[in-house]
C-alpha cells in the first residue's frame, strides 16, 4: 500500500518523500477558473491559495523534483458540477499537466470524468474523488465504467467493510482516506461553504440548540453526540490503527489529508503512516494489537491522546463504532 | 401554461396514510439519508397496492447503502412490481448500478444527496461570494447535457431531484435552459444541507453498526443556531437541514418544477 501525500510546492518534495511519501497530491486552479468564478469557488475545492500551487510552471518545477525520486503527482481537480462549457478547457488542462508529466486527475465531476475518458490520455489515470461517496462494490463498478482508474473510497468505511470491497474491484485500485481531515460530515453529500479560512467552518461551529421534541430539554446522550464533534480540529484525525490491515487487504493507497497545511505537518503525518505500516510488515498483527500500536504511535506524534471524534475507524476505539 | 407540477407527499418512511390523500396527490416514503428508515418489503408491496387503489404514483426515497445493506434492500424492490406508478430516487452510484442490472424496467431519479445542488445557508449570506459563484452552487448533474444523457442512456434516469434555494432559480431569459430542461423533483420547504453516518440518536455511532433501529428520532428535532451561518439548521436523524423557506421569500418557489415533494415534519 503506497502512501499518498499532499504537497503544496516542489520544496517539499524531497522532505516528504524522505519521510516516506510514494505518491503525491496536489491542487492546481487554471487560471481561466479564477476569473470565471471568483475566488471562493475552486475547482479543486481548497480556495486558499496555501493550497494550490501558484502557477503551471511552479507545478512543472514540482513534479520535476519528484520525478527526479521516482515518485508519481496526481493533481485534483475535484469540484463539482463543472458547467458543461467548461469540460473543454478543463480537458485541455489535463492535456498540459500530461505533458508536464503528472500521473493522475483526481476527479468528482461524472460529465468530467467522462469527458476525460473519452480523451483517453495515454499517461494521466483518472482517480474518482471521494466525493463520489464510494460505499460498496456497485459504485466502484458505477465509477469504473464512467472512466475512473482509481477510486478514492467513502471516509465512513470500516477496515472490513474496505477489505471486503478489493477483490470484487478486480483491476480497479482503491484508495483509502486515513489520516488527517476528518470530518463529521459525508464529504460527498455536505454542501456547506467554506468559504473564509479566518472564519469557523459550519462543521466544526459550536451550535446554539433548541429542542423539539418530548419533554424539555435534549436527552443528554443525544446532547453529548451532537457536540462531540463541534470544535473538533480536524488536524488531530487519524486512521493509523487500520494501516496494517489495510495494506494487508490489498489498498492500493492511503490517503493523507493536508494540502496547504505546513511542510512539518505533512511530514510528520507521513513519518508517523510510515511507521505504523512497517511495524505491521514486520509482524502480521490482530486488530487489538493494532489498536495498541496505532495509539502509542498516535501519542507519539500528536503529544496527545486519541480522541473519538478524530478516529476514522472507530471499530478500533473502545465503546465507539462497531 | 405550464401544467401545475405533480405533488407528492412525504408520509414517513413507512408511507402512512395513503389512503387520506387527496385525488392526485402521490406520496413519498424512505429516506434519502440512513438505510434505518427504508420500509420493509411487505410494507412497500402494501404501500404500492394501496397507491394503485388510489392512482396515485409513489416515490420510494433511498439512502446511500453500504455492501451488505444493498444487498438486505434488495427485496426492497423486489416488492415494487414491473410498470407500477413507482420512481425510485436513488442517492448512490451503486444503488443505480444495482437497479439497472435487476430491475431495468424501474423508473429512477437522481435524489438529492447526488444532484449536486448547494445548500448551505452561508452561500446566501457570503460576502466574498461573486455572483456567479454564488449561481455555481445552484448548478448540479442535472445542469450538464453530457451527465443527463449518459445517466438516460446506460441507466435510464429520468429525473433530478433538488431542494429550492434562492441561487438555483434560473435567470429571467434564460431560453436556452428553458429549452433543454431536465425533470426535476423539487423538495420543499427544507432545503437537505449535509449529512452525517454517524447518527447522534443512537448515541454517535454508525448507522452501520447496529442491525435495526427503533427510530428515536422521527419524532424529534434540534434547531441549530450560529449567526454566522445565515439562517438556522434543523438536526433531523443524520441530516441537517435548512429552515423553511431558507431564501426569505415568503413563498417556495417551483419554477422548473416537474413535481414538488413536500414535507410536513419539520418547523
Amino acid at each position: 500500500m503506497l502512501i499518498l501525500s499532499p504537497v503544496d510546492r516542489a520544496s517539499e518534495v524531497p522532505d516528504l518523500v524522505g519521510a516516506g511519501a510514494e505518491e503525491l497530491y496536489a491542487g492546481y486552479v487554471p487560471p481561466f477558473w479564477a476569473e470565471a468564478f471568483g475566488p471562493v469557488v475552486s475547482c479543486n475545492r481548497r480556495s486558499f491559495d496555501e493550497a494550490n500551487v501558484g502557477a503551471i510552471d511552479d507545478l512543472d518545477a514540482l513534479v520535476r523534483a519528484a520525478a527526479l525520486r521516482d515518485v508519481p503527482v496526481h493533481v485534483a481537480l475535484n469540484a463539482s458540477p463543472i458547467p458543461d462549457d467548461t469540460i473543454p478547457r478543463l480537458v485541455a488542462t489535463a492535456a498540459e499537466l500530461a505533458r508536464i508529466g503528472v500521473r493522475g486527475v483526481i476527479v468528482s465531476d461524472l460529465s468530467l470524468l467522462l469527458a476525460l475518458r473519452d480523451a483517453k490520455f495515454r499517461r494521466l489515470s483518472l482517480h474518482a474523488s471521494t466525493l463520489f461517496s464510494a460505499f460498496n462494490g456497485m459504485a466502484v463498478a458505477f465509477l469504473r465504467r464512467a472512466g475512473a482508474e482509481r477510486v478514492i473510497l467513502a471516509r465512513e468505511l470500516s477496515t472490513a467493510e474496505i477489505a471486503g470491497m478489493v477483490p470484487p474491484a478486480g483491476e480497479t485500485r482503491l484508495e483509502a482516506i486515513g489520516f488527517r481531515g476528518r470530518c463529521p460530515n459525508i464529504e460527498g453529500f455536505c454542501t456547506h461553504l467554506h468559504d473564509d479560512a479566518d472564519r469557523t467552518w459550519p462543521c466544526e461551529l459550536r451550535y446554539g440548540k433548541e429542542w423539539g421534541g418530548p419533554g424539555d430539554a435534549i436527552p443528554p446522550d443525544v446532547l453529548h453526540a451532537v457536540e462531540r464533534d463541534e470544535g473538533a480540529d480536524r488536524h488531530f484525525s487519524c486512521g493509523l490503527c487500520a494501516v496494517p490491515l489495510l495494506e494487508r487487504a490489498g489498498v492500493h493507497a492511503l490517503k493523507i489529508v493536508g494540502r496547504g497545511s505546513e511542510t512539518s505537518r505533512k511530514v510528520d503525518a507521513v513519518r508517523a503512516v510510515a511507521a505504523m505500516r512497517e511495524w505491521g510488515r514486520n509482524r502480521i498483527p490482530a486488530p487489538a494489537e493494532c489498536a495498541r500500536r496505532g495509539k502509542e504511535l498516535y501519542r507519539e506524534t500528536f503529544g496527545r491522546p486519541c480522541r473519538p471524534e478524530n478516529c476514522y475507524f472507530p471499530e478500533f476505539y473502545p465503546g465507539r463504532g462497531a | 401554461m405550464c401544467p401545475l407540477p405533480t405533488e407528492y407527499r412525504f408520509l414517513g418512511p413507512d408511507g402512512k396514510g395513503i389512503a387520506g390523500l387527496p385525488d392526485g396527490v402521490g406520496a413519498a416514503l424512505g429516506s434519502e439519508y440512513c438505510v434505518h428508515l427504508l420500509p420493509t418489503a411487505a410494507r412497500m408491496a402494501d404501500a404500492v397496492a394501496e397507491a394503485a387503489g388510489r392512482r396515485a404514483p409513489l416515490l420510494l426515497l433511498t439512502p446511500y447503502f453500504r455492501d451488505a445493506e444493498l444487498k438486505a434492500s434488495i427485496p426492497l424492490f423486489r416488492a415494487i412490481p414491473s410498470g407500477a406508478n413507482v420512481d425510485v430516487a436513488v442517492n448512490d452510484w451503486g444503488a443505480l448500478q444495482t437497479l439497472r442490472g435487476l430491475f431495468p424496467e424501474m423508473r429512477r431519479s437522481i435524489g438529492r444527496l447526488l444532484s449536486g445542488r448547494k445548500r448551505c445557508p452561508r452561500i446566501g449570506a457570503s460576502p466574498r461570494l461573486t455572483e456567479e459563484g454564488r449561481r455555481w452552487h445552484g448548478e448540479g448533474i442535472f445542469s450538464s447535457r453530457v451527465a443527463r444523457a449518459f445517466l438516460a442512456a446506460a441507466y435510464r434516469v429520468t429525473g433530478y431531484h433538488v431542494d429550492d434555494v434562492p441561487w438555483s432559480r434560473p435567470a429571467q431569459g434564460d431560453d436556452d435552459r428553458e429549452a433543454d430542461r431536465p425533470f426535476l423533483y423539487v423538495h420543499v420547504p427544507n432545503a437537505i444541507v449535509t449529512v452525517s453516518d454517524d447518527c447522534p440518536w443512537i448515541g454517535g455511532v454508525s448507522s452501520a453498526s447496529v442491525a435495526s433501529c427503533p427510530r428515536p428520532c422521527r419524532d424529534r428535532h434540534v434547531v441549530l443556531r450560529e449567526p454566522s451561518m445565515g439562517g438556522d439548521l434543523i438536526l433531523k436523524g443524520k441530516a441537517r437541514f435548512t429552515s423553511r423557506d431558507p431564501g426569505e421569500t415568503g413563498r417556495p418557489s417551483h419554477l422548473g418544477a416537474g413535481a414538488v415533494v413536500t414535507y410536513r415534519d419539520l418547523p
